[in-house]
């Protein structure tokens, strides 16, 4: 580019009006609009005085143009005139709708002045119910995210889009119309408007090739989806399942989970939870009766359980003491229950272990009632798809694939099989990537388009129950990132699409009426009518339990997409990186999971380096002891070790798909285990659990329900006066299931910043609200209890009493106010924290003002500087916004107007904020019940927020 | 220097200053120190020496300024560290001076004359060092102005309950009383230098310092009685400053720390530190400069002995922390007793119990009393064993509180120990400047002893 206008022997115009023009490329009669794209500042080396001057020049003559920039559809301005009543100050909410593996989950997404900032629930969609999970709550970061894709790339150089498509036109050119054998490989989809675009390009390309990938498992059985209603079981027998915590339809689950472990009015029909399973996960821990055991042992004891349902009296044959007691309790509930009695497999569990449980339901009679099978929603059967990446290595390799488009996937890091085969992608005639991110594949591929981030761009999406909803665009792509929908239209038509035109063709098909008035309403309500798939029933006779004849000694591992950051999609979201994952609170890393004993067998501690061989693959990884984890079963977590995820994902833990067999499956038997003598540093923001014999997780029993009350205190000072507003939370510990989204909602409202892994392992993690981990009992099988931990605001607050400047004060609410600009940051009030809920800015953790990230930024709520103290406010801003709101409106604040960001995200709904002065308010029900206490309630500190004891269903042992 | 039986006998007061001196001996010899500067190379070693940790400690000041207080070891729960615990033993080392001019001299004990001055100077230069830490331990030591009570426009006041703003008053009040009390009773000796300086310079310094005394009788009658007022003044602050400093602990509710003993077991232990710093410092200085005469035997087995009892008022304060723990029956307390004797800091905790309890017992001995290497590496251990205390005070209680989901660890870093040692080196320049320019001994007050003991024979 540099020579180009100097050169007497190009062929380049000597005037010229743009980029492309000057490079010989045709501008294909568009506008300015992408003249210079991002990142085209970067000038080559090598540049001399005089074209430094000629391109200044150049670059002042374009500057016009490139104020013609075209805004993309026009559909999203600002006010010119600003309509009456607008308050720009004020949020507005839109409707949409999350990816989460494909599938929808419906949300509402914050703007403030246009700018996106928070992500809700949406209370009208079926997978959110208003609540989210804690990966949907960190999505909004990747949106400001500053290491994304900005600009298309060619063999690594920058380049514009219109090079792409001439280039594209010139690769069609070459062929016979309609002749190039194409390869297109997308992830799984639910999206009709993307399947629909992808159908017409195979149509239009018949040698095209479709294939998809995704290393995750799908959630079919037999090309039907199993779906669970846990409010209405009596008995829940979970088998390796997780399906609380990292599902598409998990806040339906955990909502319903919850109905069945709730105190009300002082009673509980407490469901009883089964659960077995090799490494601890989130639902398994929630267990009332839990056993660990390897994936071979599993098997077994799946047989005993099949046998002992059937009536079979062997069925105790093999079994342990530990073994024989679960199956026989579990047999004795399950036959009690029948229609009440729901079984559940995890994905990650063999397909025929997922089939034998999923008919049990059918067996015990719940199928209808707690278990229902639905037809797919995603596009993992679709007829047309020609298969996985192995498939599309096979073509590959065999020559059938001329040009390679890969769309919103990043298989060159997630796929076993075309890790191999990326030299032969290099070498083709054409290859581009569609990703948020210049990532593994976009290294491997010739071009790289920068894809839009789903709040930048139109779509639809299916949730798991087949609810659609229209995705809607909030703010303009910032980095003119295409969506997968568009790249397909431009690859099949040559034309640069409008991905509004392109979901609405979509939509309008065969609908009759008043279109219009029906899109308005679906974009609105973030729901569209349904074109759900109908509930489907499988038609299927007895299935036989799993094979356990095969059981082979030795250790197994067990893999498994990791808590935070999936198969590594989440790689660069800091958010995700530093919440601690919920079992081990590790942050930044993942690690090798052994149990107590295995540990002591290899004589391993956490953070010593193990090296695991499976059938061929070695990885290397810190061990890291995990009470609960089957004893020789090594479970390690898929995501890590990434070379180009970006500047927080790169080199972050250890790549477990070395050892992934490209089969897909999760479980490998036989494997390898030495010490390497190296040790890595694992950080975690816990570290004892052990709960010493304090009273601070309380649990009850499911049939009793006591829970010792302390004597009432009595002070000469008198209480805290409740009249007006006196603001209080309750959090149900036998609800929560301790997935963290509580936590992310808060970083996400109350911009909390993000410290690095240094910084916490010197203890310095700045979440306001934590989940406490704690374990009891045997380190093989112990009891998890959690805690989410939030400001307690005390009426007698310690904190307040010792800060000498007054930063620290009592509202007239009961807010334990924190006075940023006062603070001198003296951490007195940290210290006499007895929960250590206060965090502290040691160094300066803002981002750079110039950063993109503080755009995500609550304007509502301050950015704390160095050397200030912060905590947990109850969401202070929020209250003030509805004060306003009620004293305009002349009324008191009613009950369930402020939600507080943790309370809003909580999936199983175990947190409620409100107003204890008013005895009808929800809080003071919740406080009522008699499972109320408080955390360190004998320092009488009065908090302000209290927990519901978590309710155990144990029930009586087998014999 | 004299054997130490003779100290059983005869007269003690005889033995607070050698055979043979007189009025005019004492000043020729005390006055030689910053006019002739009889030993320059030690001098300039240690002064130097001192100097380049100065100089590390203004890097790490800067360096601290610069990237704000996350340099350091400190983290929550400990959010307190290395600055807490070095204020504190600062402040200690504090108190000896005080303790020994205003107690000691409000109680006739006239041993007290040749060692006050020079505990007085290390006084100031320790509250010195203490005060720089409560500064730099802020998050934004810029607003620190906020902790006194000035007519702000917000008619926002500091928070009187907190005993943070306590400590201001506090330790301002202490440095500013005792640096009167010392620049009072320097006044005479002043004079003197002015008269036997060799240059018109040092005269005219001297001149300006000893504002104008001419020895005069009157002089002589206002001096001694400001003397004893400021005395009687300073006495009571001698208590309250470290009870104060033991206050910012007992107030808190945190386990190890809420405890009704700290205020006493906090002055005792000061005094503790404060003695054994003056031993520390005085036995090298002694030698050097060959000042035996002055600061006998006698001087330092009143020291020892002085020490010792302060060392078992410390040790009752430990007895008392542990048996109130165990006999509150508190999960927390007990939790935090237990873990300070066998936790992660249990090797601190032992070395704190050799130093401040095993080592002053070697004491009880008059022979071994008698050994100046002896008193002086029992000195030095007491100075390690209290800087320890603080240490397990501080870190011990925070690091493992109520909830065990939230304990944690703490490490120091590199900046926590160049600051540290930088304030020591900051000590010491200062303490060398004094030894150079002022008389480190109070040649008045041994002249008057000079001349009685003249009288009487």
């Amino acid at each position: 580019m540099a020579a180009t206008s100097q050169d007497p022997g190009s062929s380049a115009p000597a005037r010229w009006r743009s980029i492309g023009e000057l490079n010989g490329l045709a501008n294909e009669g568009r506008d300015g609009g992408d003249e210079f794209p991002p990142g085209a500042s970067e000038w080559p080396e090598g540049l001399d005085r005089r074209s430094f001057l000629k391109r200044l020049g150049a670059s002042l003559a374009l500057g016009g143009l490139g104020g013609c920039m075209r805004r993309s559809n026009g559909r999203i301005v600002p006010y010119v005139i600003p309509p009456e009543n607008a308050h720009p100050e004020r949020p507005e909410y839109y409707a949409t709708a999350v990816p989460v593996e494909g599938y929808a989950r419906g949300i509402l997404v914050e703007s403030i002045l246009g700018r996106p900032t928070k992500i809700e629930g949406n209370p009208d969609h079926p997978e959110s119910l208003g609540a989210t999970d804690a990966a949907t709550q960190a999505a909004i970061l990747d949106l400001y995210d500053p290491d994304r894709s900005r600009v298309p790339l060619r063999a690594g150089l920058t380049s514009t889009r219109e090079v792409f498509a001439a280039e594209w036109a010139q690769f069609l050119s070459a062929r016979p119309a309609g002749q190039a054998r194409i390869a297109l490989l997308t992830e799984p989809t639910t999206s009709p408007s993307l399947l629909r675009e992808v159908g017409l390009m195979l149509d239009a390309f018949p040698n095209a090739l479709w294939f998809q990938h995704t290393p995750l498992a799908s959630y079919e059985v037999d090309g039907l989806q199993p779906d669970y209603d846990f409010s209405k079981a009596g008995v829940i027998l979970s088998v390796g399942s997780d399906c609380l915590y990292r599902h598409p339809a998990c806040v339906r689950y955990a909502r319903g989970y919850a109905a069945g472990r709730r105190v009300v009015d002082g009673r509980i029909a407490a469901s009883r939870f089964y659960a077995i399973e090799s490494s601890p996960s989130v639902t398994g821990v929630l267990a009332d009766v839990r056993l660990p055991a390897s994936p071979p042992r599993m098997r077994v004891i799946m047989g005993a359980i099949d046998k002992a349902l059937l009536g079979n009296s062997s069925w105790q044959a093999g079994l342990g003491a530990q073994e024989s007691d679960f199956v026989g309790r579990l047999a004795r509930d399950l036959r009690a229950n029948g229609q009440r009695a729901l079984c559940v497999a995890g994905e990650e569990q063999p397909m025929d272990v997922r089939r034998w449980t999923a008919s049990l339901n059918g067996r015990l009679g719940s199928e209808g009632s707690a278990f229902r099978w639905l037809a797919s929603a995603r596009s993992d059967s679709n007829q047309r798809s020609r298969g996985d990446a192995r498939a599309l290595r096979d073509a590959i390799a065999g020559g059938a694939v001329e040009a390679l488009v890969v769309l919103s996937s990043n298989p060159a890091y997630t796929s076993v099989a075309l890790r191999g085969v990326i030299p032969a992608i290099s070498k083709l005639p054409f290859s581009v990537h569609l990703g948020a991110y210049a990532d593994e594949t976009a290294g491997a591929c010739a071009w790289h388009l920068p894809e839009a981030h789903f709040l930048e761009c139109w779509g639809d999406l299916r949730a798991y129950d087949g609810t659609a909803s229209v995705l809607q665009p909030l703010i303009e792509p910032m980095w003119n990132g295409l969506s997968a929908l568009e790249v397909v239209r431009i690859l099949r038509s040559g034309t640069l699409p409008d991905s509004y035109q392109i979901v609405r063709e979509c939509w309008r098909d065969g609908a009759a009426g008043d279109f219009d008035e029906r899109w308005n309403r679906w974009v609105r309500l973030g729901v569209a009518d349904s074109r759900a798939a109908a509930g489907a029933r499988a038609p299927r006779g007895p299935v036989a339990a799993p094979d356990s004849s095969t059981e082979a000694p030795g250790l197994s591992l067990l893999l498994a997409p990791d808590s935070n950051v999936l198969d590594g999609r989440s790689a660069n979201n800091a958010w995700l990186q530093e919440l601690p994952r919920p079992l081990t609170r590790l942050v930044w890393d993942n690690a090798a999971l052994v149990s107590p004993s295995l540990a002591s067998r290899l004589g391993v501690e956490d953070g010593d380096v193990i090296r695991i061989a499976a059938r061929g693959g070695l990885v290397e990884a810190p061990a890291l002891v995990m009470p609960g984890q089957a004893t020789d079963c090594i479970a390690i977590s898929i995501g890590y070790g990434r070379w180009r995820a970006g500047s927080v994902g790169n080199g972050v833990g250890f790549d477990a798909y070395q050892v992934r067999p490209d089969d897909g499956t999760w479980g490998i038997e036989g494997i390898e285990v030495t010490t390497t003598g190296r040790r890595h540093r694992l950080v975690t923001t816990q570290h004892h659990f052990a709960i010493e014999g304090r009273n601070t997780v309380r649990t009850v029993d499911a049939v009793s329900l006591v829970l010792p009350k302390p004597p009432p205190r009595t002070s000469l000072y008198g209480g805290w006066p409740r009249n007006g507003n006196a603001w209080g939370m309750s959090i149900d510990l036998s609800t929560c299931i301790g997935c963290s989204a509580c936590v992310l909602a808060c970083q996400a409202e109350n911009n909390i910043p993000v410290v690095g892994k240094d910084q916490v392992s010197r203890g310095r993690e700045m979440h306001w609200i934590r989940v406490d981990k704690y374990f009891e009992g045997a380190p093989d099988n112990p009891r998890f209890l959690s805690e989410p931990v939030p400001c307690m605001q005390c009426e007698n607050a310690p904190c307040e009493l010792v800060c000498p400047v007054g930063a620290t004060v009592h509202s007239s609410e009961g807010l334990n106010d924190m006075v940023y600009n006062r603070c001198v940051g003296t951490r007195y009030c940290s210290n006499n924290c007895p929960y250590k809920v206060r965090r502290f800015n040691f160094l300066n953790y803002r981002a750079p003002a110039d950063s993109i990230i503080n755009l995500q930024k609550n304007p509502n709520v301050t950015v704390r500087e160095r050397g200030v103290m912060e905590k947990c406010t109850y969401c202070v801003q929020r209250i003030n916004a509805a004060r306003i709101d009620a004293e305009r409106e002349n009324r008191p604040i009613r009950d369930g107007e402020i939600l507080t960001a943790c309370q809003q995200a909580c999936p199983a709904e175990a947190i409620v904020f409100g107003n204890i002065a008013d005895p009808s308010s929800r809080v003071s029900a919740r406080k009522a019940e008699p499972t109320d206490y408080s955390l360190l309630e004998e320092l009488n500190t009065r908090p302000r927020t209290t927990y519901l004891a978590k309710v155990l269903n144990v029930g009586e042992t087998a014999s | 220097m004299k054997p130490s039986k003779n100290l059983a006998e005869g007269d003690p007061e005889a033995e607070l200053l050698a055979d043979g001196e007189t009025p005019a001996s004492v000043t020729r010899s005390i006055s030689a120190i910053p006019i002739d500067n009889p030993r320059p190379r030690f001098w300039w070693a240690v002064f130097g020496a001192a100097f380049l940790v100065v100089l590390l400690l203004c890097a790490s000041l800067g360096w601290l300024f610069v990237r704000g207080v996350g340099i350091w070891g400190i983290n929550i729960p400990v959010a307190w560290g290395f600055a807490i615990v070095n204020f504190v033993w600062w402040i200690g080392i504090g108190h000896a001076g005080t303790f020994i001019s205003a107690i000691l001299l409000l109680l006739h004990q006239e041993w007290r004359t040749s060692i006050n001055r020079f505990t007085e100077a290390m006084t100031l230069f320790a509250v010195a060092c203490a005060a720089i830490f409560p500064v730099i331990h802020l998050g934004r030591p810029q607003f620190l102005y906020w902790l006194l009570p000035y007519p702000d426009t917000m008619d926002l006041w500091p928070q009187f309950r907190s005993p943070l703003v306590w400590d201001v008053f506090a330790v301002s009040t202490y440095g500013t009383v005792s640096l009167v009390f010392w620049y009072v009773g320097l006044m005479p000796d002043l004079a003197t230098m002015r008269d036997r300086a060799k240059t018109k310079g040092w005269r005219r310094v001297y001149g300006l310092l000893c504002l104008g005394w001419r020895g005069e009788g009157r002089h002589w009658n206002h001096y001694t009685k400001l003397y004893i007022l400021l005395a009687g003044l300073a006495a009571p602050l001698v208590v309250s400053v470290h009870s104060i400093v033991g206050l910012d602990f007992a107030i808190a509710m945190l386990p190890g720390w809420h405890s009704t003993i700290f205020p006493p077991y906090f002055v005792a232990g000061a005094i503790y530190s404060g003695f054994s710093m003056v031993l520390t410092l005085v036995i090298p200085l002694r030698a050097v400069y060959g000042l035996g005469n002055y600061i006998t035997a006698r001087h330092l087995d009143l020291m020892a002995k002085v020490m010792m009892a302060m060392g078992w008022i410390v040790a009752y304060g430990y007895f008392c922390e542990f048996f109130t723990a165990w006999r509150s029956g508190d999960v927390f307390e007990r939790y935090v007793a237990a873990n300070r004797v066998i936790g992660p800091y249990a090797p601190y905790f032992w070395a704190l119990m050799i130093c401040n309890i095993v080592a002053p017992q070697f004491l009880w001995s008059p022979n071994l009393r008698g050994c100046v290497p002896v008193l002086f590496v029992v000195a030095l251990f007491v100075n390690v064993g209290m800087w320890l205390e603080r240490f397990v005070i501080v870190i011990t209680s925070l690091h493992r509180d109520y909830l065990p989901s939230s304990w944690g660890i703490y490490h120091a870093t590199f900046w926590d120990y160049s600051t540290l040692a930088g304030t020591i080196g900051l000590f010491l320049a200062l303490l060398f400047l004094f030894v150079r320019f002022l008389p480190m001994i109070s040649m008045s007050e041994i002249r008057t002893l000079a001349a009685k003991r003249e009288a009487s024979k």
